[in-house]
C-alpha cells in the first residue's frame, strides 16, 4: 500500500528537504503534493485524495493552525492525520495544536530520523511500509 | 553580565543546532569585537511574545552556497538566488524559533516572515554594539557569518532584576 502525502510550507527548500527525507526513508509514497500555505493546500485537495498532511504553522494567507481548524470541522477531511513541523514548540502552542486535532509534532531543526519516526507512527506503518496492527507506545513526537 | 552570557549561550546553541542538523555546517565562534568579515547577504526576522526583539543573520556567499548545497543536495550550478534566499530565510526562522523556545519554553512567540536582501560588505563593521544587543560571529565552511540580536526588553528585565537585588541587599545591610 502506498500513500499520498501533502507537504505544506511556505519555504520551497523546506518542502524539498521533507520530500527527500520521506523518499530516502523508504516510505511508500505514491504522490507528493506541495503547497505554500493552507489555502493552496485546500485547493489542491479538491482534486486529489491525501492520506497524510505535513504542515508548517507560520505561513502567509492561511496558517497551519487555520488549516488544522478547517480540516477538523469538515467531515470529509477530519480523519486525515496532520503532522505539524514548526520552529514553534512552546507548551502552549503544542497544547493548541493538539486541541485542533494534530497527530504529531516535529520541531525544526529536525533530523531525518525525526520525520521518519513520527510519519511512520502517525500513519501506522512499519519500516517495511506495511500496516502495523500494534503500533506500541507513542514516541515523543506523537500525541 | 551573567545573564548576557546565558543569552549568548542560548543563542549560540540555537545557531549550532540549526547549522549542524539542517545544513551539516560546523561553525567556529570568533571572539572579540573585531571585523567579522565580508558578507554578501542578510536576512531579518522579528519575534513578539513575552519579550520582543529582532534578529539578523549576515552570510558570506561561500557559506551560503555550502548551506544550500548540503541542505538540498544540489550541485553548485543548480544553486540559484531564489533558492539561496529561501534557505537563508528558513535558517534564520529556525535559529529564532529555537532561541525563543529556550528563552521561554512555556509561552508562544510569534515570528514574522523573514526578509532577505543581497548586501555588499560588513554592515556591522563600524557599528558599536549597543548594550541591548548580542552579536555573535562565526567562521564556517566557505566563509563566515554573524548573528545580531536586538531585544531591549530582555536586557531591561535583567537591569530591573539586578536593581531589585541591589535594593534588597541595601535594605538588608541597613537593617
Amino acid at each position: 500500500m502506498s500513500f499520498n502525502v501533502m507537504i505544506v510550507d511556505d519555504s520551497g527548500a523546506m518542502r524539498a528537504v521533507i520530500k527527500k527525507i520521506i523518499n530516502i526513508s523508504g516510505f511508500k509514497m505514491s504522490q507528493c503534493l506541495e503547497a505554500g500555505n493552507g489555502r493552496e493546500a485546500l485547493e489542491k485537495m479538491k482534486g486529489n485524495w491525501v492520506d497524510v498532511i505535513i504542515s508548517d504553522i507560520n505561513m502567509p494567507e492561511m496558517t497551519g493552525l487555520e488549516l488544522l481548524q478547517f480540516l477538523n470541522e469538515d467531515p470529509l477531511y477530519q480523519n486525515i492525520p496532520v503532522i505539524i513541523v514548526s520552529t514553534e514548540g512552546s507548551r502552549e502552542r503544542m497544547d493548541e495544536v493538539l486541541n485542533y486535532g494534530a497527530k504529531g509534532f516535529i520541531k525544526k531543526p529536525f533530523l531525518p530520523e525525526d520525520i521518519r519516526r513520527v510519519l511512520y507512527n502517525v500513519i501506522g506503518v512499519g519500516a517495511d511500509g506495511e500496516y502495523q496492527e500494534d503500533r506500541g507506545d507513542a514516541d515523543d513526537g506523537d500525541f | 553580565m551573567e545573564n548576557i552570557k546565558k543569552i549568548e549561550e542560548m543563542l549560540m546553541t540555537a545557531i549550532f543546532e540549526v547549522f549542524e542538523k539542517m545544513f551539516y555546517v560546523f561553525t567556529e565562534p570568533l571572539r572579540g569585537d573585531g571585523d567579522g568579515g565580508v558578507y554578501h547577504m542578510k536576512s531579518s526576522i522579528s519575534f513578539n511574545g513575552p519579550v520582543n526583539g529582532m534578529m539578523e543573520v549576515l552570510l558570506s556567499k561561500g557559506t551560503a552556497e555550502v548551506m544550500v548545497k548540503n541542505m538540498l543536495s544540489l550541485d553548485k550550478n543548480e544553486i540559484t538566488d531564489p533558492i539561496t534566499a529561501d534557505c537563508i530565510k528558513e535558517s534564520l526562522n529556525m535559529i529564532c524559533g529555537n532561541f525563543v523556545r529556550r528563552l521561554d519554553p512555556e509561552k508562544v512567540f510569534l515570528l514574522s516572515i523573514p526578509t532577505f536582501e543581497m548586501i555588499s560588505g560588513n554592515l556591522h563593521r563600524d557599528r558599536q554594539i549597543k548594550p541591548h544587543e548580542v552579536r555573535l560571529m562565526f567562521a564556517a565552511e566557505g566563509g563566515n557569518m554573524e548573528v545580531l540580536m536586538t531585544a531591549p526588553e530582555i536586557f531591561n528585565r535583567r537591569c530591573a532584576h539586578e536593581e531589585d537585588v541591589r535594593g534588597h541587599e541595601r535594605k538588608r545591610a541597613s537593617n
